[in-house]
């Protein structure tokens, strides 16, 4: 692979990005607005857990930022069928080994996902006053982890999905799945049972399991180190689907 | 070792320096020293050694890179032999050669120190052309069907060759497994010496291709979207910026250089898919219907600037329906049916192969049968059609002799060669057959050739209206 290759498609998708300003915004206000309107839910649930001085934005921050790491399928996922209907797939290919452009394309998005989760973490613990019981900055490395998932399921999808409305249902029923199922909209011990036994076969609950037990539970690097090697585990699981199934070849259709 | 014996590298990030010979030279970027070329950073870390022999001659050796040693062009398999004025490319460096001339070392050139029953030494023995674009025997299938069939092209530096075809010909399947986007199943294809089926991306780098769907990104400027696929090209720097303006002149993209390339107009944007190709001055070009859909000034533009490019010594494979624009360009001609190539030469050889004419002549019910002096008379149904060396003077004659049947002459048809006859008649879209393409090969050598319409007609065709 060549760095110099993949630095100049990085900067390409970084430009292609940057060019939709709005979504970039958007990805940032629009969960900063959801905490805010349901803080107060979230405190109520959390004391009737059994958890004291809490204001419901040590849930709804972490709770948040998780949901809306997984927006980053549709959006990311949508750039490489751009790529299929402006006719430059193969022009890339043609000049970039598969990988370069893959990992060229994806790279951007990662920096863009960690900024999002960090600014989201620290915006909602200045302003909406979280009261974490350990340190936030434990929390760093889980950004990293989590984008790294998020990215190796976006690949998946595209892999798996022909069209355009494949990828946005998929990808909507499974940010609806795993923020629901996932603990990032409840508390997952406020879940029936069920879900609750099904609940670690999504990643964004070792996401939140991670967040939790700094922010309530105030345990340190360790515990957040095992949910993050989980959070791997399953981007390596996603990679290894897409390799199964992605064709460089294949046609996408935007339909 | 000659005073002056030295590796000058004259590509590259440690281009302009020179190497001193005289003892063994690795090369990689594990190489502490000039071995590793300026920071190359497409070479292994372990890459190649250049070794001084017993001789004082010197071998060059690949050790197992991944992109690969080339001498002159070829990617060799084993030890080479070094001679003067070799060009040794690693990652994105080359390195000329420069030793003392020695008549015997020169006699020993290029003969492979390789093991007789290696897979290597079978290749080695297959002669090779110097084309720009080599592709022998290409086979590609999909499931069941069998899209090339051993499809044979060469293309000389600065040669144009006009690949014809008919839609589902196999023109884009054969393109594609040029640019390496699709795998051939059997065959040979050689850009600039290097094989695009085992080495796709090396070969890559020595073609550019403008495919026949339009590619770029809206999205971005004309400026940008250039600059992208300079770069990507290996181009950098001012090159860069230098290289962007000669396209967008030569194009007449200036003016919108800064505009967003989804805003340009259709022919705009058909020049600019263009550019993209050619703007980093690939060895082969590869243009796929370059002008569908364009303005006469836009297909005017394109037309000079591939004739530009041939005239600097590139070789142009420009896939096209325009058979005017083929004679324009004064290409060559690959005409591909049914997976095959079943014509190859220049309009000339062509039209000189095909000199005869024919006075086709359509009558109300069937065509009477005639005599005619100097011409060979064939009814077909309502068809009368007459082979002559003198259409004109046959179709005079022809209607002294009708008598009576001039009445139901409906219509009556003089047909010169050209290279639209030509191709209509060897795609059998003017006269049709029961039997799939034929391709040419009278001598039984295997390579494709010309056929002649007395060949054709020998060869069981029917020469029948569509």
């Amino acid at each position: 692979m060549s760095r110099r290759r993949l630095l100049i498609i990085s900067r390409h998708q970084a430009k292609l990005l940057l060019g939709n300003p709005g979504a970039l915004v958007i990805f940032v206000i629009i969960p900063l607005l959801t905490m805010v309107i349901m803080k107060t839910t979230q405190k109520a649930a959390l004391l009737g857990a059994g958890y004291h001085h809490v204001n419901g934005a040590e849930q709804a921050v972490p709770g948040f930022t998780v949901m809306f790491a997984f927006f980053w399928l549709v959006f990311v996922g949508r750039t490489f069928f751009a790529e299929h209907a402006w006719g430059t797939w193969d022009r890339l290919q043609m000049m970039a080994s598969t990988p370069e452009v893959i990992v060229g394309k994806l790279l951007p998005s990662f920096i863009v996902i960690n900024v999002q989760m960090i600014m989201l973490f620290a915006i909602g613990d200045l302003v909406l006053g979280m009261n974490s019981k350990g340190s936030l900055a434990t929390l760093v490395i889980l950004a990293p982890a989590l984008s790294i998932c998020v990215l190796a399921l976006t690949f998946a999808l595209v892999s798996f999905c022909q069209t355009m409305t494949q990828l946005d249902a998929s990808s909507n029923l499974l940010m609806l799945v795993f923020a629901s199922l996932g603990g990032a909209l409840a508390l997952t011990t406020a879940l029936p049972g069920w879900a609750q036994s099904i609940a670690p076969a999504i990643p964004s609950h070792w996401a939140m399991q991670a967040s939790t037990d700094v922010i309530l539970k105030g345990d340190g690097f360790g515990s957040v180190l095992g949910s993050v090697a989980v959070l791997l585990a399953f981007a390596a699981g996603f990679m290894a689907l897409a390799a199964l199934r992605f064709r460089p070849t294949d046609r996408k259709l935007v339909a | 070792m000659s005073v002056g014996e030295v590796l000058r590298v004259i590509a590259g990030p440690a281009n302009g320096t020179d190497i001193p010979l005289g003892h063994s030279v690795p090369i990689g970027r594990a190489v502490q020293g000039p071995g590793a070329l300026g920071g190359d950073e497409e070479l292994s870390r372990n890459h190649a050694c250049i070794a001084l022999l017993d001789d004082g001659g010197y071998s060059l050796e690949d050790l197992g890179s991944t992109n690969g040693t080339y001498l002159n062009g070829w990617r060799i398999p084993a030890s080479q032999l070094l001679s003067p004025g070799d060009r040794i490319q690693v990652g994105q460096t080359v390195l000329e050669v420069v030793l003392a001339p020695d008549p015997q070392r020169t006699v020993m050139r290029r003969r492979p120190v390789i093991l007789a029953d290696s897979p290597d030494a079978e290749e080695l023995r297959t002669p090779r052309s110097k084309a720009t674009l080599y592709a022998s025997g290409v086979r590609k299938s999909y499931g069941e069907l069998e899209v090339l069939k051993g499809v044979d092209l060469e293309i000389e530096p600065g040669e144009i060759a006009g690949l014809l075809g008919h839609n589902g010909a196999g023109k884009t399947t054969f393109v594609s497994c040029v640019a390496g986007l699709r795998r051939a199943d059997s065959g040979t294809i050689l850009v600039n010496g290097v094989d695009a089926t085992t080495d796709p991306l090396q070969a890559r780098h020595h073609l550019g291709i403008a495919p026949q769907d339009l590619g770029i990104y809206p999205t971005l400027s004309v400026r940008g979207n250039l600059e992208l696929f300079a770069e990507l090209g290996g181009l950098r720097g001012r090159e860069v910026a230098k290289r962007v303006e000669e396209v967008g002149e030569a194009l007449s993209l200036t003016p919108k250089f800064d505009a967003h390339a989804g805003t340009l107009s259709g022919g705009q944007q058909r020049r600019l898919h263009t550019g993209m190709a050619i703007v980093c001055k690939p060895p082969l070009l590869i243009l796929d219907e370059p002008t569908v859909g364009a303005d006469i000034r836009t297909r005017q533009e394109i037309l000079d600037l591939v004739k530009g490019l041939a005239e600097e010594g590139h070789a142009v494979c420009y896939s096209t329906h325009y058979l005017p624009e083929i004679e324009q360009l004064g290409a060559s001609v690959a005409l591909l049916q049914g997976g095959a190539i079943i014509a190859r030469g220049s309009i000339a050889e062509l039209v000189s192969m095909y000199s005869t004419q024919v006075v086709e002549l359509t009558f109300d019910g069937p065509a009477p049968e005639i005599t005619v002096r100097g011409g060979e008379a064939v009814c077909d149904g309502s068809l009368l059609r007459i082979s002559t060396d003198n259409a004109a003077a046959m179709a005079a004659a022809a209607l002294g002799q009708l008598g009576g049947n001039a009445m139901r002459l409906r219509n009556i048809e003089l047909v010169r060669p050209s290279l639209d006859s030509i191709y209509l008649t060897l795609t059998e879209q003017r006269y049709s057959s029961g039997e799939p393409a034929v391709r040419g090969d009278a001598d039984g050598d295997g390579a494709p050739q010309i056929m002649s319409r007395a060949a054709l007609q020998n060869s069981g065709l029917n020469f029948r209206r569509p």
